[in-house]
Protein backbone atom coordinates (compact mmCIF):
# COMPACT_ATOMS: atom_id res chain seq x y z
CA UNK A 1 0.00 0.00 0.00
CA UNK A 2 1.51 3.28 -1.11
CA UNK A 3 1.73 6.02 1.54
CA UNK A 4 0.16 9.38 0.78
CA UNK A 5 3.64 10.87 0.62
CA UNK A 6 4.68 8.32 -1.99
CA UNK A 7 1.44 8.97 -3.90
CA UNK A 8 2.19 12.69 -3.96
CA UNK A 9 5.73 12.07 -5.16
CA UNK A 10 4.47 9.85 -7.99
CA UNK A 11 1.78 12.38 -8.86
CA UNK A 12 4.35 15.15 -9.22
CA UNK A 13 6.58 12.93 -11.38
CA UNK A 14 3.64 12.05 -13.63
CA UNK A 15 2.04 15.47 -13.93
CA UNK A 16 5.24 17.33 -14.65
CA UNK A 17 7.02 14.51 -16.47
CA UNK A 18 9.98 14.62 -14.09
CA UNK A 19 12.72 12.04 -13.80
CA UNK A 20 13.03 10.42 -10.38
CA UNK A 21 16.27 12.23 -9.62
CA UNK A 22 14.70 15.60 -10.36
CA UNK A 23 12.15 15.36 -7.56
CA UNK A 24 12.53 16.90 -4.09
CA UNK A 25 9.87 17.67 -1.51
CA UNK A 26 11.16 21.26 -1.41
CA UNK A 27 10.88 21.74 -5.19
CA UNK A 28 9.36 25.07 -6.15
CA UNK A 29 7.17 25.83 -9.14
CA UNK A 30 9.82 28.15 -10.57
CA UNK A 31 12.19 25.17 -10.85
CA UNK A 32 9.80 23.07 -12.98
CA UNK A 33 9.39 24.10 -16.63
CA UNK A 34 6.21 22.08 -17.08
CA UNK A 35 4.49 23.68 -14.04
CA UNK A 36 2.86 26.23 -16.33
CA UNK A 37 -0.83 27.17 -16.56
CA UNK A 38 -1.71 23.78 -18.08
CA UNK A 39 0.38 22.12 -15.40
CA UNK A 40 -1.81 23.86 -12.83
CA UNK A 41 -4.88 22.27 -14.44
CA UNK A 42 -3.27 18.81 -14.62
CA UNK A 43 -2.11 19.02 -11.02
CA UNK A 44 -5.60 19.97 -9.82
CA UNK A 45 -7.09 17.03 -11.74
CA UNK A 46 -4.41 14.72 -10.34
CA UNK A 47 -4.91 15.88 -6.74
CA UNK A 48 -8.65 15.26 -7.08
CA UNK A 49 -8.11 11.85 -8.61
CA UNK A 50 -5.44 10.78 -6.12
CA UNK A 51 -6.60 12.32 -2.86
CA UNK A 52 -10.31 13.01 -3.46
CA UNK A 53 -10.01 16.74 -2.80
CA UNK A 54 -10.80 19.13 -5.64
CA UNK A 55 -8.72 22.32 -5.26
CA UNK A 56 -10.49 25.55 -6.10
CA UNK A 57 -9.01 27.53 -9.02
CA UNK A 58 -7.56 30.01 -6.51
CA UNK A 59 -5.93 27.23 -4.49
CA UNK A 60 -4.54 25.55 -7.60
CA UNK A 61 -3.05 28.71 -9.05
CA UNK A 62 -1.68 29.72 -5.64
CA UNK A 63 0.47 26.61 -5.24
CA UNK A 64 4.09 27.71 -5.46
CA UNK A 65 5.81 24.42 -4.69
CA UNK A 66 5.48 20.88 -3.39
CA UNK A 67 5.39 22.20 0.18
CA UNK A 68 2.25 24.19 -0.67
CA UNK A 69 0.58 21.06 -2.05
CA UNK A 70 1.39 19.25 1.20
CA UNK A 71 0.03 22.15 3.25
CA UNK A 72 -3.15 22.27 1.16
CA UNK A 73 -3.81 18.56 1.56
CA UNK A 74 -2.94 18.47 5.28
CA UNK A 75 -5.33 21.40 5.74
CA UNK A 76 -8.01 19.07 4.36
CA UNK A 77 -7.15 16.34 6.83
CA UNK A 78 -5.00 14.26 4.48
CA UNK A 79 -1.93 12.95 6.30
CA UNK A 80 1.29 13.34 4.33
CA UNK A 81 3.70 12.79 7.15
CA UNK A 82 4.66 9.20 6.43
CA UNK B 1 -26.47 29.22 -30.94
CA UNK B 2 -24.10 30.99 -28.57
CA UNK B 3 -24.92 34.68 -28.45
CA UNK B 4 -21.87 35.96 -30.28
CA UNK B 5 -22.53 33.90 -33.41
CA UNK B 6 -24.78 35.35 -36.07
CA UNK B 7 -26.63 32.77 -38.11
CA UNK B 8 -27.62 34.07 -41.54
CA UNK B 9 -30.55 32.57 -43.45
CA UNK B 10 -29.35 30.96 -46.66
CA UNK B 11 -31.29 33.51 -48.73
CA UNK B 12 -29.27 36.27 -47.06
CA UNK B 13 -25.97 34.50 -47.81
CA UNK B 14 -27.04 34.17 -51.45
CA UNK B 15 -28.03 37.82 -51.62
CA UNK B 16 -24.69 38.91 -50.18
CA UNK B 17 -22.81 36.69 -52.64
CA UNK B 18 -24.28 38.66 -55.53
CA UNK B 19 -23.04 42.02 -54.28
CA UNK B 20 -20.11 43.57 -56.12
CA UNK B 21 -18.20 44.17 -52.90
CA UNK B 22 -18.36 40.48 -51.98
CA UNK B 23 -15.92 37.76 -52.94
CA UNK B 24 -16.60 34.05 -52.50
CA UNK B 25 -13.62 31.91 -51.50
CA UNK B 26 -14.76 28.36 -52.08
CA UNK B 27 -13.42 24.84 -52.35
CA UNK B 28 -13.88 23.08 -55.67
CA UNK B 29 -16.43 20.74 -54.11
CA UNK B 30 -18.39 23.67 -52.73
CA UNK B 31 -18.36 25.49 -56.03
CA UNK B 32 -19.67 22.41 -57.83
CA UNK B 33 -22.38 21.94 -55.24
CA UNK B 34 -23.48 25.56 -55.40
CA UNK B 35 -23.77 25.30 -59.15
CA UNK B 36 -23.37 27.89 -61.91
CA UNK B 37 -26.62 29.58 -61.02
CA UNK B 38 -25.34 30.80 -57.66
CA UNK B 39 -25.19 34.58 -58.20
CA UNK B 40 -21.59 35.17 -57.24
CA UNK B 41 -19.87 38.39 -58.24
CA UNK B 42 -16.28 37.23 -57.66
CA UNK B 43 -14.91 33.73 -57.05
CA UNK B 44 -11.51 33.08 -55.51
CA UNK B 45 -9.55 29.89 -56.00
CA UNK B 46 -9.37 27.53 -53.02
CA UNK B 47 -5.65 28.13 -52.43
CA UNK B 48 -6.21 31.88 -52.31
CA UNK B 49 -3.45 32.71 -54.81
CA UNK B 50 -5.77 35.40 -56.20
CA UNK B 51 -6.66 36.61 -52.71
CA UNK B 52 -5.64 40.13 -53.66
CA UNK B 53 -9.21 40.49 -54.90
CA UNK B 54 -10.35 40.13 -51.33
CA UNK B 55 -8.31 43.11 -50.18
CA UNK B 56 -10.93 45.60 -51.30
CA UNK B 57 -13.97 43.44 -50.54
CA UNK B 58 -16.35 44.41 -47.77
CA UNK B 59 -17.46 40.80 -47.37
CA UNK B 60 -15.73 37.49 -47.92
CA UNK B 61 -17.90 34.39 -47.98
CA UNK B 62 -15.74 31.33 -47.31
CA UNK B 63 -17.38 28.07 -48.42
CA UNK B 64 -15.64 24.79 -47.70
CA UNK B 65 -14.45 22.31 -45.13
CA UNK B 66 -12.54 23.12 -41.99
CA UNK B 67 -9.15 23.32 -43.72
CA UNK B 68 -10.34 25.95 -46.19
CA UNK B 69 -12.15 27.95 -43.51
CA UNK B 70 -9.05 27.94 -41.30
CA UNK B 71 -6.91 28.95 -44.30
CA UNK B 72 -9.16 31.95 -44.95
CA UNK B 73 -9.16 32.86 -41.27
CA UNK B 74 -5.37 32.78 -41.15
CA UNK B 75 -4.55 34.41 -44.47
CA UNK B 76 -7.31 36.98 -44.82
CA UNK B 77 -9.34 37.43 -41.66
CA UNK B 78 -6.26 37.96 -39.53
CA UNK B 79 -5.15 40.90 -41.67
CA UNK B 80 -8.47 42.27 -42.90
CA UNK B 81 -9.65 45.78 -42.02
CA UNK B 82 -11.99 45.90 -39.04
CA UNK B 83 -14.99 46.95 -41.11
CA UNK B 84 -14.93 43.85 -43.31
CA UNK B 85 -17.12 40.82 -42.72
CA UNK B 86 -16.31 37.12 -42.96
CA UNK B 87 -19.22 34.79 -43.51
CA UNK B 88 -18.26 31.13 -43.05
CA UNK B 89 -20.26 28.43 -44.79
CA UNK B 90 -19.16 24.89 -43.87
CA UNK B 91 -19.71 22.17 -46.44
CA UNK B 92 -19.32 19.51 -43.79
CA UNK B 93 -19.93 19.69 -40.04
CA UNK B 94 -17.43 18.74 -37.39
CA UNK B 95 -14.40 21.00 -37.32
CA UNK B 96 -16.38 23.98 -36.10
CA UNK B 97 -13.96 26.27 -37.93
CA UNK B 98 -16.96 28.39 -38.86
CA UNK B 99 -17.65 29.18 -35.21
CA UNK B 100 -14.28 29.02 -33.53
CA UNK B 101 -11.60 31.60 -32.70
CA UNK B 102 -9.01 28.86 -33.29
CA UNK B 103 -7.25 28.08 -36.57
CA UNK B 104 -5.18 24.93 -37.06
CA UNK B 105 -2.49 24.09 -39.58
CA UNK B 106 0.41 21.67 -39.92
CA UNK B 107 4.01 22.91 -40.06
CA UNK B 108 7.29 21.10 -39.47
CA UNK B 109 5.36 17.87 -39.03
CA UNK B 110 3.34 19.19 -36.09
CA UNK B 111 -0.12 20.59 -35.65
CA UNK B 112 0.03 24.30 -34.94
CA UNK B 113 -2.73 26.42 -33.40
CA UNK B 114 -3.58 30.03 -33.23
CA UNK B 115 -6.23 31.21 -30.78
CA UNK B 116 -7.36 34.75 -31.42
CA UNK B 117 -10.88 36.18 -31.00
CA UNK B 118 -10.26 38.14 -34.20
CA UNK B 119 -10.15 34.88 -36.16
CA UNK B 120 -13.76 34.04 -35.37
CA UNK B 121 -15.98 34.58 -38.43
CA UNK B 122 -18.67 37.25 -38.02
CA UNK B 123 -21.52 35.18 -39.37
CA UNK B 124 -22.34 31.63 -40.39
CA UNK B 125 -24.51 30.35 -43.17
CA UNK B 126 -25.75 26.79 -43.38
CA UNK B 127 -27.08 25.13 -46.49
CA UNK B 128 -28.29 21.67 -45.47
CA UNK B 129 -28.06 20.60 -49.13
CA UNK B 130 -24.30 20.31 -48.70
CA UNK B 131 -25.01 17.22 -46.60
CA UNK B 132 -25.86 15.39 -49.81
CA UNK B 133 -22.24 15.84 -50.95
CA UNK B 134 -20.84 14.14 -47.83
CA UNK B 135 -19.98 10.43 -48.15
CA UNK B 136 -21.05 7.90 -45.54
CA UNK B 137 -17.51 7.49 -44.17
CA UNK B 138 -16.86 11.22 -44.08
CA UNK B 139 -20.18 11.78 -42.34
CA UNK B 140 -19.30 9.29 -39.63
CA UNK B 141 -15.96 11.01 -39.08
CA UNK B 142 -17.61 14.43 -38.99
CA UNK B 143 -20.14 13.22 -36.43
CA UNK B 144 -17.22 11.93 -34.35
CA UNK B 145 -15.59 15.35 -34.45
CA UNK B 146 -18.78 17.00 -33.18
CA UNK B 147 -19.21 14.38 -30.47
CA UNK B 148 -15.59 14.81 -29.38
CA UNK B 149 -16.00 18.58 -29.05
CA UNK B 150 -19.20 18.21 -27.07
CA UNK B 151 -17.99 15.50 -24.68
CA UNK B 152 -14.47 16.81 -24.11
CA UNK B 153 -15.77 20.35 -23.64
CA UNK B 154 -18.35 19.05 -21.15
CA UNK B 155 -15.75 17.06 -19.19
CA UNK B 156 -13.05 19.72 -19.32
CA UNK B 157 -11.67 20.75 -15.92
CA UNK B 158 -11.88 24.32 -17.23
CA UNK B 159 -15.65 24.22 -17.91
CA UNK B 160 -17.98 26.18 -15.66
CA UNK B 161 -21.26 24.69 -14.48
CA UNK B 162 -23.16 27.06 -16.79
CA UNK B 163 -21.13 25.88 -19.77
CA UNK B 164 -21.61 22.23 -18.79
CA UNK B 165 -25.37 22.76 -18.60
CA UNK B 166 -25.38 24.09 -22.16
CA UNK B 167 -23.18 21.26 -23.42
CA UNK B 168 -25.37 18.70 -21.62
CA UNK B 169 -28.40 20.10 -23.45
CA UNK B 170 -26.47 19.96 -26.72
CA UNK B 171 -25.46 16.35 -26.07
CA UNK B 172 -29.15 15.53 -25.60
CA UNK B 173 -29.87 17.00 -29.04
CA UNK B 174 -26.96 15.12 -30.63
CA UNK B 175 -28.38 11.86 -29.33
CA UNK B 176 -31.47 12.47 -31.48
CA UNK B 177 -29.43 12.69 -34.69
CA UNK B 178 -28.40 9.73 -36.84
CA UNK B 179 -24.69 9.05 -37.35
CA UNK B 180 -25.08 9.78 -41.05
CA UNK B 181 -25.01 12.54 -43.66
CA UNK B 182 -27.79 14.74 -42.40
CA UNK B 183 -28.06 18.51 -42.73
CA UNK B 184 -29.29 18.79 -39.15
CA UNK B 185 -25.68 18.30 -37.97
CA UNK B 186 -24.45 21.68 -39.21
CA UNK B 187 -25.86 23.89 -36.46
CA UNK B 188 -25.09 21.67 -33.44
CA UNK B 189 -21.65 21.05 -34.92
CA UNK B 190 -20.91 24.77 -34.87
CA UNK B 191 -22.38 25.10 -31.40
CA UNK B 192 -20.23 22.26 -30.04
CA UNK B 193 -17.07 23.93 -31.33
CA UNK B 194 -18.04 27.37 -30.05
CA UNK B 195 -18.89 26.06 -26.58
CA UNK B 196 -15.83 23.82 -26.37
CA UNK B 197 -13.65 26.84 -27.18
CA UNK B 198 -14.74 28.27 -23.81
CA UNK B 199 -13.23 25.33 -21.93
CA UNK B 200 -10.83 22.89 -23.53
CA UNK B 201 -10.62 19.53 -25.20
CA UNK B 202 -8.83 16.47 -23.88
CA UNK B 203 -7.01 13.27 -24.72
CA UNK B 204 -8.97 12.53 -27.92
CA UNK B 205 -7.66 15.77 -29.39
CA UNK B 206 -4.23 15.35 -27.81
CA UNK B 207 -3.87 12.01 -29.59
CA UNK B 208 -5.36 13.27 -32.85
CA UNK B 209 -3.10 16.31 -32.99
CA UNK B 210 0.03 14.21 -32.48
CA UNK B 211 -0.99 11.32 -34.74
CA UNK B 212 -2.34 13.30 -37.68
CA UNK B 213 1.05 14.55 -38.93
CA UNK B 214 2.71 11.21 -38.07
CA UNK B 215 0.36 9.12 -40.16
CA UNK B 216 0.42 9.37 -43.93
CA UNK B 217 -1.11 12.74 -44.82
CA UNK B 218 -4.65 12.44 -46.03
CA UNK B 219 -4.98 8.84 -44.86
CA UNK B 220 -6.49 9.67 -41.51
CA UNK B 221 -7.65 13.22 -41.06
CA UNK B 222 -8.46 14.89 -37.79
CA UNK B 223 -12.18 14.12 -37.83
CA UNK B 224 -11.67 10.42 -38.52
CA UNK B 225 -9.08 10.16 -35.77
CA UNK B 226 -11.50 11.78 -33.33
CA UNK B 227 -14.22 9.35 -34.41
CA UNK B 228 -11.91 6.36 -33.96
CA UNK B 229 -10.50 7.50 -30.63
CA UNK B 230 -13.54 8.85 -28.81
CA UNK B 231 -15.06 5.58 -27.57
CA UNK B 232 -11.81 4.05 -26.26
CA UNK B 233 -10.74 7.31 -24.62
CA UNK B 234 -14.13 7.76 -22.98
CA UNK B 235 -13.94 4.21 -21.66
CA UNK B 236 -10.39 4.83 -20.41
CA UNK B 237 -11.51 8.07 -18.73
CA UNK B 238 -14.36 6.22 -17.04
CA UNK B 239 -12.05 3.48 -15.78
CA UNK B 240 -9.52 6.00 -14.48
CA UNK B 241 -11.62 8.77 -13.00
CA UNK B 242 -15.13 9.25 -11.62
CA UNK B 243 -15.57 12.56 -13.48
CA UNK B 244 -17.61 11.21 -16.42
CA UNK B 245 -19.94 9.27 -14.08
CA UNK B 246 -20.36 12.19 -11.68
CA UNK B 247 -20.86 14.93 -14.26
CA UNK B 248 -23.19 12.91 -16.48
CA UNK B 249 -25.40 12.17 -13.44
CA UNK B 250 -25.27 15.75 -12.19
CA UNK B 251 -26.17 17.33 -15.53
CA UNK B 252 -28.67 14.72 -16.68
CA UNK B 253 -26.59 13.36 -19.56
CA UNK B 254 -27.76 9.97 -20.83
CA UNK B 255 -24.42 8.24 -20.23
CA UNK B 256 -25.57 4.88 -21.56
CA UNK B 257 -26.96 6.47 -24.71
CA UNK B 258 -23.80 8.48 -25.29
CA UNK B 259 -21.52 5.47 -24.81
CA UNK B 260 -23.65 3.36 -27.18
CA UNK B 261 -23.62 6.12 -29.79
CA UNK B 262 -19.90 6.88 -29.69
CA UNK B 263 -19.25 3.14 -30.00
CA UNK B 264 -20.83 3.34 -33.47
CA UNK B 265 -18.22 5.87 -34.60
CA UNK B 266 -15.27 3.49 -34.57
CA UNK B 267 -13.87 0.79 -36.80
CA UNK B 268 -12.02 -2.05 -35.08
CA UNK B 269 -9.20 -2.61 -37.57
CA UNK B 270 -8.54 1.07 -38.23
CA UNK B 271 -8.43 1.70 -34.51
CA UNK B 272 -6.05 -1.16 -33.82
CA UNK B 273 -3.82 0.04 -36.63
CA UNK B 274 -3.24 3.24 -34.65
CA UNK B 275 -1.62 1.44 -31.72
CA UNK B 276 2.00 1.41 -32.97
CA UNK B 277 1.84 5.14 -33.69
CA UNK B 278 0.27 5.83 -30.28
CA UNK B 279 3.03 3.85 -28.57
CA UNK B 280 5.78 5.54 -30.58
CA UNK B 281 4.39 9.04 -29.98
CA UNK B 282 3.28 8.64 -26.36
CA UNK B 283 5.78 11.08 -24.86
CA UNK B 284 4.63 13.71 -27.33
CA UNK B 285 0.99 12.92 -26.56
CA UNK B 286 1.68 13.49 -22.85
CA UNK B 287 3.05 16.95 -23.59
CA UNK B 288 0.22 17.99 -25.90
CA UNK B 289 -1.76 20.91 -24.44
CA UNK B 290 -5.07 19.10 -25.02
CA UNK B 291 -3.90 16.00 -23.20
CA UNK B 292 -2.95 18.14 -20.23
CA UNK B 293 -6.52 19.38 -19.84
CA UNK B 294 -8.08 15.93 -20.07
CA UNK B 295 -10.73 15.18 -17.47
CA UNK B 296 -8.68 12.26 -16.14
CA UNK B 297 -4.98 12.66 -15.47
CA UNK B 298 -2.95 11.10 -18.29
CA UNK B 299 0.21 9.60 -16.81
CA UNK B 300 3.21 8.00 -18.52
CA UNK B 301 1.94 4.59 -17.37
CA UNK B 302 -1.56 5.25 -18.77
CA UNK B 303 -0.45 3.90 -22.14
CA UNK B 304 -1.14 0.25 -21.35
CA UNK B 305 -4.73 0.90 -20.29
CA UNK B 306 -5.37 3.07 -23.31
CA UNK B 307 -3.91 0.49 -25.69
CA UNK B 308 -6.15 -2.13 -24.09
CA UNK B 309 -9.17 0.03 -24.90
CA UNK B 310 -7.95 0.63 -28.45
CA UNK B 311 -7.74 -3.14 -28.80
CA UNK B 312 -10.98 -4.10 -27.16
CA UNK B 313 -13.53 -1.28 -26.87
CA UNK B 314 -16.77 -2.51 -28.44
CA UNK B 315 -17.84 -1.12 -31.78
CA UNK B 316 -21.50 -0.76 -32.65
CA UNK B 317 -23.13 -0.40 -36.03
CA UNK B 318 -24.57 3.03 -36.87
CA UNK B 319 -27.42 1.19 -38.57
CA UNK B 320 -28.28 -0.58 -35.32
CA UNK B 321 -28.91 2.63 -33.40
CA UNK B 322 -32.50 3.15 -32.34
Amino acid sequence: MMSNRAKLRQLMLDVFLLDEHEFRFDLRRSEIDTWDSLGVVSLAVGIHQTFGYHPTPEEATGLAGVADVIALLEGRGIDLAG
Amino acid sequence: MPGELTLLPWAEVTARAARSATVVWASDRARRALGPEWPTATWLTPDGRDAGAAASASTVIAVGGGALLDHVKLTWRARAPAATTLVAVPTVWGSGAEASPVAVWTADGRKQFRLDPELRPHAIGFDPRFAATVSRDRARAACGDVWAHAIEGFLSPLASDALRARLAALIGRLLELPVAADGRWFEPGAEAAALQARSSVGLVHGLAHVLEPVLAPGVLGHARLCALLLAPVLRWNAATSTTWAELSARFGVDRTGVEATVATLGEVEARRALIPAVEASWRQVLRDPCTRTNSALVRPNSLAGLVAELEAAPVGSPDARP
